[in-house]
């Protein structure tokens, strides 16, 4: 049998494990075993630990549990819900208002981390269950807080954007500010889809009632506002500040975060060894949930690439004679599609080495190729079945919202994703202008 | 590029061949196609197949595609990959003395790393000293002179290293913090946003084209020279013992010269590029490109001087290293001073 | 309440990832301290140090890795649910039966035999940290590996025990089911 055989077999028994039920990780993991073993022997995992250690040493994945210790403490004190349910009552009667909020926080974090999963658990800790207790729809609140949390890939600073740099030999912080633009631009593909959606199905997207409006207005507005949306303003300032005066590096800033959030809790009264136990607890659970899956993915990977499943995708892309616009397109496909299989930044190593030159050749603007291959992988952290800022907000979700119920929300986000790369496409000003008028 | 021309012949070359034909893995601590490091063992790869007729091939993958960079070393030492290109200094928590054949600061140049390793003993040391992990290091490129690194302050005196917190690792740093600065472990990812920022004030990388990659011109004022910390940062070749032993000595030669063909390649390259890369940075940036002043360079040799002698102290191995270095240097003195250094300023118009 | 129904030595077996866990959950605080501290000295003491970089990223693998054990008892290992909300306890039983024993269990044991000579290499070579100042010892961080492959094992032969209880012990409540 071929070696691309196996590789199909590999991944559809993986597939078949993960729809039944079985734990992602030990999925990945246990199929990529059998699978890897049969082929090139157990010797060949001598090389797993070797990758395990790699992601033990990241010291940029420290940002996931930071950020979970923190959304934890807000969560658990409650002071996140107090100060999402404020933000619904000062946006008064606006449907969707919740949302819309939600999605700026995801920018802000955004801009504070490129880590993925340190923002989608986070987000989906403080956000999900008060977004349910409003009656916001299952769907609309995960595709909400998934696609918001995914966008600190795209908007800088942000790993992929790094790794394309050294890998395409594009200056970083060219593609840093050829993300902006793209980057705002996706966000308010976002925010106007949740307008739209509020608009057409108000009842998916409640507002505060009028009761509860009254109520607000009568009893202490101001002060309400003060303790219960200033003080973790105070937080994000904390966290943001601490990047942008060049005090912490974006990773320290999530400890700075989480170490604010448990003094708000303190000043609050409701820091007690029962919520700091949970925190701790619930913090080992979510941050061995997210790296057992990266394990897993790290021996799925290896026996992927050992046994060359890459190959197809690329031999398709680089061995026809192609036009450059039939070239472009078929690589995006490409890429794309390996984003079902594997994670960005084994695309990044495999795909894009062998197809730079290749768009040097056609004469594309590498940094404006980049900035798309940027924004197409980013799509892979949200296709399902396998993407991972679905598994991860699924690790925190409450009971009742299902998988099916983060695959169809996030649906719709991913078509904003494939019309902004669209619109990047037909205007390549949208990325090249920033740099361009920054290098001058 | 004619080495990469050459490469076009190889598949006619290897159906003309129809003996079977051994296949080994190579891993490097690089990015794939990193410029120069990964180009130049892509290189090799080639070279060897082409040199074989095919009899040899070997499948490059790059830092994280197979194992992480900084695995490479453990993974041909157990024989799970047969070859790993890498610089010596990576696997210094491994063996301290290691340092010495990659770079030390005020080590050697380039040329001085060359005839140390091939005539003056250095290389027999190596593998002496690589024996027991079951690995045969070749010497396989060379940086050059690399740069002292992006500032966002001036240096003006010993004193203006106090303080500064800079992204230098290993015995660079360590000498940094000796002199009083902070040499901040910061991962390779946030370099920039932490220089931008000014979470550190200073960063060193590797020479003028590898930096402009990183755009490190748009954000610091003083680009400093020399790279007293690295003056020329040798790469290795790591081929697993039994692996190589296998192979027929036909093979073995092969492997021994592709592996300095690419010694000579990489430094060649560095020298071109790096040189067109700092006339590209001088002239796009608002970059003012300075040395470091002779009292800093003087400090932070004497500084340097103590650390190794440190060194050599808690370690046999490095002490025997490091003595075998002095000497060398010492016999080399005389000639050198009237050779390299007298007419080298001669040379340059 | 399901201590109830196992025989003392499973039940034993089935605490062990428990305290394991309670202990090292402490290690979350600590690396939030620590990246404090870091930022602290840092900008306050203008002071450098590789220790604070190696301490916080070896209280993380100790966490994810020794924590994965812990994680599994609690059943907080992410699972597509498609499916699987639409089955039965003892359907559900049966699947993680036959997951723990085909998957995770080889998963565990070629993982232990994978970075069993891994850790020994450190040791033999008495591996330290590669930047000056910081810690000795890597031997002992790298030993969470095969650590987290025997715990990991341990709580998957538990679960797969409990598994057969439901199954065939009719109306048994099965344990811990949260996600
Ligand atoms: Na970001
Ligand atoms: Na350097």
């Amino acid at each position: 049998m071929s070696l691309e055989l196996f590789a199909l077999i590999l991944f559809a028994a993986i597939l078949l494990v993960l729809f039944l039920g079985y734990p992602v990780a030990f999925a990945l993991g246990g199929v990529s075993i059998w699978v890897g073993s049969m082929v090139m022997g157990i010797k060949f995992f001598d090389l797993l630990p070797l990758r395990i250690y790699g992601t033990m040493q990241n010291i940029v994945l420290l940002a996931v549990p930071l950020f979970i210790f923190m959304g934890l403490m807000l969560e658990k004190s409650g002071i996140a819900e107090r100060m999402l349910q404020t933000l619904t009552l000062l946006m008064g009667r606006l449907h969707g208002g919740l949302a819309l909020a939600v999605i700026i926080v995801g920018i802000l974090l955004a801009a504070s981390t490129g880590v993925v999963g340190a923002t989608v658990v986070t987000m989906g800790l403080l956000s999900l269950p008060t977004m349910l207790k409003r009656g916001y729809s299952k769907s609309l609140a995960s595709g909400v807080i998934v696609s918001a949390g995914t966008l600190g890939q795209i908007i800088p600073p942000s790993i992929v954007l790094i790794l394309l740099g050294s890998v395409m030999n594009v200056p970083v912080g060219d593609l840093f500010m050829g993300a902006l633009i793209p980057g705002l631009l996706l966000s308010l593909g976002y925010l106007l889809y949740v307008l739209a959606f509020a608009y057409l199905k108000p009842e998916q997207a409640p507002p505060a009632s009028r009761e509860e409006l009254n109520a607000f207005k009568g009893k202490g507005m101001l002060k309400e506002i003060a303790i219960s949306f200033l003080l973790p303003f105070l937080l994000i300032l904390a966290v943001l500040g601490s990047i942008f005066a060049g005090i912490a590096t974006p990773t320290e800033a999530a400890g700075i975060g989480a170490v604010a959030a448990t003094l708000l809790t303190a000043t609050q009264g409701k820091l007690s060894m029962k919520t700091l136990k949970e925190v701790m607890s619930e913090t080992t659970f979510l941050t061995s949930m997210v790296f057992m899956i990266l394990v897993g993915a790290a021996a799925f990977s290896l026996t992927f690439r050992a046994l060359e499943g890459e190959r197809l995708i690329v031999q398709a892309i680089t061995q026809s004679n192609l036009s450059p616009v039939a070239f472009f397109w078929l690589s995006m496909l490409g890429i794309f599609i390996a984003g079902f299989f594997i994670d960005f930044i084994e695309i990044t190593f495999i795909f894009v080495p062998i197809l730079t030159p290749l768009f040097q050749k056609f004469g594309f603007d590498l940094l404006w190729v980049g900035i798309l291959i940027a924004m197409n992988l980013q799509s892979s952290f949200l296709t399902p079945p396998f993407g991972f800022s679905l598994f991860y907000l699924k690790g925190v979700a409450p009971k009742e919202v299902r998988t099916i119920d983060i695959y169809k929300g996030v649906l719709p986000f991913l078509l904003i994703q494939a019309l902004t790369l669209l619109l990047i496409y037909f205007f390549p000003k949208l990325v090249l202008w920033l740099p361009q008028m920054l290098n001058q | 590029r004619q080495d990469l021309k050459q490469a076009a012949g190889v598949e006619q070359l290897n159906e003309a061949h129809s003996g079977e034909s051994i296949e080994w893995i190579a891993a490097t601590t690089w990015p794939p196609n990193f410029p120069i490091l990964g180009e130049g063992v892509q290189l090799f790869a080639k070279q060897v197949e082409i040199m074989s007729a095919g009899r040899l091939k070997i499948k490059v993958y790059g830092g994280g595609e197979l194992i992480p960079p900084l695995e490479v070393f453990d993974a041909v030492s157990n024989g799970s990959i047969q070859i790993g290109h890498g610089a010596a200094y990576y696997w210094s928590g491994k063996i301290p003395a290691a340092n010495f054949f990659a770079a030390v600061p005020f080590g050697f140049n380039a040329q001085q790393m060359n005839t140390w390793l091939i005539s003056g003993g250095g290389w027999q040391l190596w593998q002496e000293i690589y024996a027991p992990y079951n690995i045969i290091p070749f010497p396989a490129g060379n940086t050059g002179v690399q740069m002292g690194g992006w500032f966002k302050r001036e240096i003006n005196s010993p004193a203006d290293l106090k303080g500064l917190k800079m992204r230098i690792p290993g015995l660079g740093g360590k000498v940094l913090d000796r002199m009083g600065g902070a040499a901040v472990q910061i991962a390779g990812s946030e370099i920039y946003t932490s220089l931008e920022r000014g979470v550190i004030d200073a960063a060193e990388w590797i020479g003028p084209y590898h930096d402009y990659t990183l755009g490190f011109h748009k954000i610091a004022r003083y680009y400093y020279y020399p790279g007293w910390h690295e003056p020329g940062a040798t790469l290795e070749l790591l081929v697993n013992k039994q692996a190589f032993e296998s192979l027929p000595a036909s093979l073995q030669e092969i492997v021994r010269n592709a592996a300095l063909r690419a010694n000579l390649w990489m430094l060649s390259e560095f020298e071109a590029k790096n040189a067109e890369y700092l006339e590209k940075i001088v002239s796009e940036g608002k970059v003012e490109l300075r040395s470091y002043p002779s009292e800093v360079m003087r400090a932070l040799q004497s500084t340097t001087r103590q650390l190794l002698e440190e060194l050599a102290e808690q370690d046999a191995t490095t002490r025997k290293v490091w003595t075998h270095v002095q000497s060398f240097k010492q016999k080399m003195k005389g000639w050198n001073q009237i050779s390299e250094a007298a007419i080298l300023p001669y040379l340059q118009s | 309440m399901k201590e109830n129904y196992l025989p003392v030595w499973l039940a034993w077996l089935d605490q062990i990832n428990e305290y394991i866990g309670r202990g090292i959950r402490w290690s979350a605080l600590l690396m939030v301290l620590l990246v404090c501290v870091d930022v602290i000295s840092r900008y306050l003491l203008k002071e450098g140090s590789a220790l604070f970089p190696e301490l916080e990223w070896h209280l993380f693998s100790i966490m994810f890795l020794l924590g994965s054990g812990y994680a599994l008892r609690h059943d907080k290992h992410v699972r597509v649910d498609v499916i699987y909300a639409r089955l039965s306890e003892k359907q559900k039983a049966w699947l993680n039966l036959l997951g723990h024993l085909l998957l995770l269990l080889p998963f565990c044991f070629v993982l232990f035999y994978a970075s069993e000579p891994f850790v020994y290499r450190a040791f033999v070579m008495q591996e330290q940290s590669p930047d000056p100042g910081g810690l000795p010892y890597r031997f002992i961080i790298k030993s969470t590996i095969p650590a987290a492959a025997i715990l990991l094992g341990i709580q998957g032969f538990v679960e797969i025990i409990q598994c057969l209880f439901v199954i065939w012990h009719k109306g048994i409540e099965p344990k811990h089911s949260n996600n």
